[in-house]
């Protein structure tokens, strides 16, 4: 069935589309480059410089240059690092869970309410979504009135100032922005790839799994890195939100940083939370490519 | 296999019937086309029928059973996009696998029966590729492969072959019928080409505005079309108008001087349509003394144009009218002849 002549179309007219149209311009643009100068010398100032200053500053310590930072970052934060890894990784987990729960169910449905209010988190500051749980979630706070006359039990003990209370808020503030990404992969997946795999006797929830996430594959990433980052990196919510010890690095580093005017571990505290999000990104990746090749 | 029937299905979009009170039987192994223009409701139906379109009214019987508000998946139809809906992320092996896969086979009956769909639409070689990777002929196959290795009871194509060149889809149409006939399983075939509805399909439904305008065998439908509509869509070329005229001996209308009887329903003055085919005519000749077979008139020809093996004359009426008559005779342009065609070839609504 192969015939030849097919196959020599189908080849020309991909060499037709690699062809680049006449309107095109050369491949060294120097207008182009003139184009994005501003933000690249934006990007120069306000991230490249800092991220190597504080690489170099994080080997600089009073007793000259070495690893004293690291010693002391390792001696003294050793629990809040895997602290920080567990309660970033599990934040991330249950936000991979809302936020694909939330774009499936819209993707197969319509419900413009749904669609609004989840939403909401995403226009509330760090801040105050800090205050508000550590308020919502204390010992004797509106979640726990609520419980207490529910159940009956009259004293609960309060989220707020443990774990859970700082998963709570990591996720209830994480999770739109995930699931707005997520939803709009969702939304632009052909209705005809849903439809074929429905036809052929699927659920909605294997469709989920099966065609809508594959399908949207880059996209969830680029929604998961975006949560976990900007988990590890936050400061305002664990500063109110959860157990004074042990607590998020962030807040280790302003400790340091506000106390002792210490730069140096500071540096090396922000230079291991790079060193996690690289190391878990690749092996994210590395078990993304095997599940591919299987 | 089974028998499909469809009654009274309706489905409004607002103010808009896309299908208007539907009725048909689709015997178990029989390929039914569905001919229509764009929005006439073709992919309407097959949609409701697959479970993608929730009727307002009517029912959908598979085999006996009503599947009017059942779910998709549990329907056992199988549809087959015009866009193919192959999954990217899946090779064709993964793409093929995945119905039977959901119905929990053993792996042993699974590698068999892609073999069989494999080696049916003949696409063995290919498993491993994606569907970037193929060509839209080969994607088609893949598609009708998915579809028919769950061993539905009625198979769904949607204009299968309109992505496809002139050529690929002329083999592939009978590529297809012939398949639909080896399994014997019952089919609706989704086309706007009248020429590939008339000749793979064992009956013809002709759609419009979401109504059922005439259904049949295709000879049926194509030597007895209801109006000028059916007429037109199945490849009339000429669709004339002009007015009823009346004298003693009743309704007629004129063509080229000849005079044609016009039915009993229509009224002096109203207006009248006649339809005739361009390759049902002859050119040049007379007709013999007598024949009550023929309809003999006379034209001016105004302008040709030459088609390869034969040419199409643009020929002109006393009336006015114009018609397109092909013919593998030569004559020169202006010259006035006269032309014959069958009585029964000569449609007047
Ligand atoms: N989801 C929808 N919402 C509103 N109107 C719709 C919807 N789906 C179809 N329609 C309308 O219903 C009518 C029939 O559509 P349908 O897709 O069945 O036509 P079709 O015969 O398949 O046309 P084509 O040959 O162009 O595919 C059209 O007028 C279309 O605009
Ligand atoms: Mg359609």
């Amino acid at each position: 069935m192969k015939t030849p002549a097919l196959m020599q179309r189908a080849s020309l007219s991909a060499q037709q589309a690699m062809r680049r149209p006449p309107w095109a311009g050369g491949r060294s643009g120097l207008p182009g480059m003139l184009l994005i100068l501003p933000a690249l010398a934006m990007l120069a100032a306000l991230y490249i410089y800092p991220l190597l200053s504080s690489i170099v500053m994080s080997f600089v310590s009073d007793a000259g240059v070495g690893l004293e930072n690291y010693r002391k970052a390792f001696s003294l934060y050793l629990i809040d690092m895997l602290y920080t890894v567990g309660i970033t990784i599990l934040s991330l987990a249950i936000v991979f869970v809302i936020s694909v729960a939330i774009a499936g169910y819209l993707r197969f449905n319509r419900w413009p309410f749904l669609n609004f209010v989840y939403r909401l988190p995403l226009f509330i500051p760090f801040l105050i979504v800090g205050h508000s749980m550590r308020v919502f979630l204390a010992p004797h706070g509106i979640l726990n009135l609520i419980l207490s006359r529910i159940t009956g039990i009259p004293e609960l003990p309060g989220l707020a100032f443990g774990w859970g209370g700082l998963v709570i808020s990591y996720v209830w503030k994480q999770f739109p922005l995930a699931t707005l990404l997520i939803l709009g992969a969702f939304q632009s997946v052909e209705d005809s790839y849903i439809e074929a795999a429905l036809n052929l006797g699927s659920s909605r929830l294997r469709v989920i799994r099966e065609i809508l996430l594959p399908i949207s594959g880059p996209t969830v990433l680029v929604a998961m890195v975006l949560t976990f980052v900007s988990t590890i990196g936050c400061l305002t919510i664990p500063l109110l939100v959860g157990a004074p010890k042990p607590v998020m690095l962030p807040v280790d580093m302003s400790f340091r940083v506000t106390y002792f005017n210490d730069w140096g571990v500071a540096n090396a505290l922000g230079v291991i939370s790079y060193v996690i999000v690289i190391v878990l990104a690749y092996y994210y990746l590395k078990h993304m490519v095997r599940e591919e090749g299987a | 296999m089974a028998t499909l029937e469809i009654q009274g299905l309706t489905k409004t979009y607002g103010q808009l019937k896309a299908l208007d009170n539907v009725n048909l039987t689709v015997q178990e192994g029989e390929l039914m086309a569905v001919l229509g223009p764009s929005g006439s409701g073709k992919s309407t139906l097959v949609r409701s029928i697959a479970g993608f379109v929730a009727p307002d009214a009517g029912h959908i019987l598979l085999g006996g059973r009503d599947i009017t508000f059942e779910r998709p998946e549990k329907r056992n139809t199988a549809m087959v996009f015009q866009s193919y809906a192959l999954w990217p992320h899946m090779t064709v092996l993964q793409n093929i696998t995945y119905g039977l896969k959901l119905r929990r086979l053993s792996p042993e009956e699974i590698a068999r029966k892609v073999e069989w769909a494999l080696d049916l639409v003949d696409l063995s070689g290919l498993e491993g590729r994606y569907p970037r990777q193929l060509s839209g002929g080969q994607q088609q196959r893949v598609a009708l492969a998915r579809a028919l290795v769950v061993d539905p009871e009625i198979l769904l194509l949607d204009e299968p072959l309109s992505n496809l060149d002139a050529k690929i889809r002329y083999r592939l149409r009978f590529e297809i019928k012939k398949l639909q006939k080896r399994l014997n399983i019952t089919t609706i075939y989704i086309t706007h080409d009248q020429e590939e509805a008339l000749s793979i399909a064992d009956s013809v439904v002709l759609l419009k505005d979401g109504k059922v305008l005439q259904a049949g065998r295709p000879e049926e439908i194509y030597s007895n079309p209801k109006n000028s509509f059916v007429a037109e869509f199945l490849g009339a070329s000429n669709v004339i108008t002009d007015l009823v005229l009346q004298d003693r001996e009743g309704l007629y209308v004129m063509l080229g001087g000849a005079r044609l009887p016009v039915p009993a329903y229509k009224q002096p003055g109203e207006e009248v349509s006649i339809v005739i085919r361009a390759d049902e005519v002859e050119l040049g000749g007379e007709m013999p003394e007598g024949d009550h077979e023929h309809v003999s008139f006379s034209g001016k020809v105004n302008d040709q144009m030459y088609l390869g093996s034969r040419r199409r004359y643009e020929i002109e009426t006393v009336e006015g009218h114009s018609l397109l008559i092909d013919s593998d005779r030569e004559l020169p342009t202006g010259s006035v002849i006269r032309l014959c065609v069958d009585r029964d070839k000569i449609y007047i609504y």
